[in-house]
């Protein structure tokens, strides 16, 4: 008996296991994400009419939490396929044509997070020095929520396929 | 070349239902790619995100919490039970409510969708158990949803704002007398038809019992004045009005009313975060597209062409109006508006149209979308809520569908009416 043999549904519960982790992750990041982007704005309100004293890193902060939490949101719109598509003509597709419209979505799905996971890596990687004004933190920490996103959505889909879930996503 | 392999594969993903944001990346992405001079990809993740990049975007996630928040918090219900006691003695006294409220609702929140969950789930039952025919408040909770996109706060006039890089405020300000028009005029549309069909009516309420209403709901119903007093008196961005109102809707929901428990926050929040990921990067992608087709120098060529057929720039909103609609049966709103809007907001200038006017033209026209069949978006949650189905609910918004296509055209040719609010700033 090979190592995998009888045990494919015990590796597929392992895989949706990790993604149910990874969604977990995501979520609770975005959640204290939007906190942090909440008590920024707010705090600038106050510290700007209440004292007069404006910082100068509550907008970078609020504004990058920002990127993080949209990049992750997207990513854990695909798992609960919460997207914005229009489904007018493919839900008046054909049958036998819905599985090749089905495949034809992963496809294009797949090669655009791949590009941003390859080429997002890529980006932020050489922003290593870099540092974002008013905040001395590398551009870098930003940026890789690029690849990281990425990583989710091409995670979440393959969990589609695996599924057998071929709806729109 | 360049430019029909974008705007195919743009029309193919779109056809084949691929979400938004990968369609317009992937179109983008591939034009990138033919190009005869290159240009490296790692412009794609840098566009993708410097198109979020934005401290006015931000106002997006928060109104959209606090749209998220204001059922849990007690504000909903506190909000019809004051227009009940303001308007409920008018003939159709539930359907002036309802208006009314969704009036309140949209100078909260910012989007038609939660005016139509949270209100229609509350004053649909409510008017069949007092026999107004269920299409007629199927269709008039939907059309009625119509003034949260345009009275502020409002998540597509936030969308259009950053994409057409224009002032968001002077649009919230252009937003409110549009709005107000569109709600005066499902008042009258409905005491119309309430009239001749007899439909209930409310005793009227003592001025004790509207003081205690008041009362009772001062918290929820000051927040639309908040945000409009903090944006004409120039104390707030739209952004940090945004951020206040979250924190305002928290501490009336936690400390005042205490209906919302701070366990139910992480799954509101969460909600909130996934509408975001899923709206905003749209919004980035549509704003990579944008930077392509200014590569490929469309903007230029659909401004000689639109300009071939008429210099008459009432002509041309003309045509565009009738475009939108025609567009808005069938494609999701904000479908539409990030798609076309690269496309001809860089021809505006030419044809001397301001872009603030503009702006509001394409929200109204989005509003019209949401109620028309096939997809009408709010129509169809509206029905699924009154369980009606949706060709009788089309039927009976065709009163209200009329009125709308009046206020479009009167917002549509006297641009002063519209402009004179956001111009005094």
């Amino acid at each position: 008996m090979p190592l995998w043999g009888g045990s494919k549904r015990a590796v597929k519960q392992l895989f949706y296991r990790l993604c149910d982790l990874v969604e977990w992750l995501f979520k609770g990041a975005g959640f204290l994400l939007f906190c942090i982007m909440i008590v920024a704005v707010f705090y600038e309100v106050v510290m700007r009419y209440v004292f007069n004293a404006p910082t100068f890193w509550s907008e970078p902060l609020a504004r990058n939490a920002m990127i993080w939490m949209v990049l992750l949101g997207l990513a854990v719109g695909i798992r609960h396929k919460d997207n914005i598509c229009v489904d007018f003509i493919d839900a008046r597709l054909p049958e036998r044509l819905k599985p090749v419209a089905a495949w034809l979505r992963f496809g294009f799905a797949f090669a655009f997070a791949a590009v941003l996971l390859i080429y997002g890596w890529k980006m932020a990687s050489v922003n290593l020095r870099q540092t974002i004004t008013g905040l001395g933190l590398p551009v870098f920490y930003i940026q890789m929520v690029v690849p990281i996103a990425a990583f989710g959505m091409l995670l979440f889909l393959v969990e589609l396929i695996v599924k057998g879930d071929r709806g729109r996503f | 070349m360049e430019l029909l392999l974008l705007f195919s594969v743009l029309l193919f993903t779109l056809a084949i239902g691929l979400p938004l944001p990968f369609s317009l990346g992937a179109a983008s992405l591939v034009a990138l790619l033919v190009m005869d001079f290159p240009i490296p990809l790692t412009v794609v993740p840098q566009r993708f995100i410097s198109g979020i990049d934005s401290f006015a975007f931000m106002a997006i996630p928060f109104f959209l919490l606090v749209g998220e928040l204001m059922n849990t918090a007690g504000i909903t219900q506190r909000i019809i039970n004051l227009s009940n006691a303001l308007v409920g003695h008018i003939a159709g006294g539930l359907a002036q409510v309802n208006v009314v409220s969704s009036m309140f609702f949209g100078g909260i929140s910012g989007s038609s969708t939660a005016d139509t969950a949270s209100i229609g789930s509350i004053l649909i039952p409510a008017m069949v158990k007092e026999k107004y025919d269920p299409e007629f408040a199927v269709a008039l909770t939907a059309t009625s949803s119509c003034c949260g996109p345009l009275i502020p706060p409002s998540i597509g006039l936030i969308l259009y704002g950053v994409i057409a890089n224009v002032s968001i405020t002077k649009l919230f300000l252009a937003g409110y007398i549009p709005g107000l028009m569109l709600g005066v005029g499902l008042l009258l549309t409905s005491y119309i038809i309430s009239k001749r069909r007899g439909y209930k009516t409310h005793p009227r309420a003592s001025l004790g019992e509207i003081a205690r209403a008041f009362s009772r709901s001062v918290w929820a119903a000051a927040l639309p004045f908040l945000i409009i007093g903090g944006l004409l008196s120039g104390v707030f961005t739209v952004t940090e009005a945004a951020g206040v109102a979250v924190v305002y809707t928290l501490v009336v929901g936690l400390f005042i009313y205490r209906e919302l428990a701070p366990r139910d926050l992480i799954p509101i929040f969460q909600r909130a975060m996934v509408k975001c990921g899923v709206m905003m990067t749209i919004a980035a992608s549509a704003l990579i597209f944008a930077w392509v087709l200014t590569i490929l120098e469309v903007p230029q060529q659909l401004a000689s062409a639109i300009l071939a057929v008429s210099e008459n720039k009432y002509v041309i909103l003309l045509l565009l109006n009738v475009f939108f609609l025609f567009i808005g049966t069938f494609m999701e709103p904000k479908a539409s508006l990030l798609i076309l809007m690269p496309v001809l907001l860089p021809v505006l200038p030419d044809l001397g149209i301001d872009p603030i006017h503009f702006g509001i033209i394409i929200i109204f026209n989005n509003c019209i979308g949401l109620i028309t069949p096939p997809i009408g978006l709010v129509l169809n949650l509206a029905a699924k809520i009154g369980n009606v189905p949706i060709d009788k609910a089309s039927k009976a918004s065709l009163p209200f569908l009329g009125t709308m296509l009046v206020i479009l055209m009167i917002i549509t040719y006297l641009p002063d009416l519209i402009l004179w609010l956001p111009n005094m700033l």
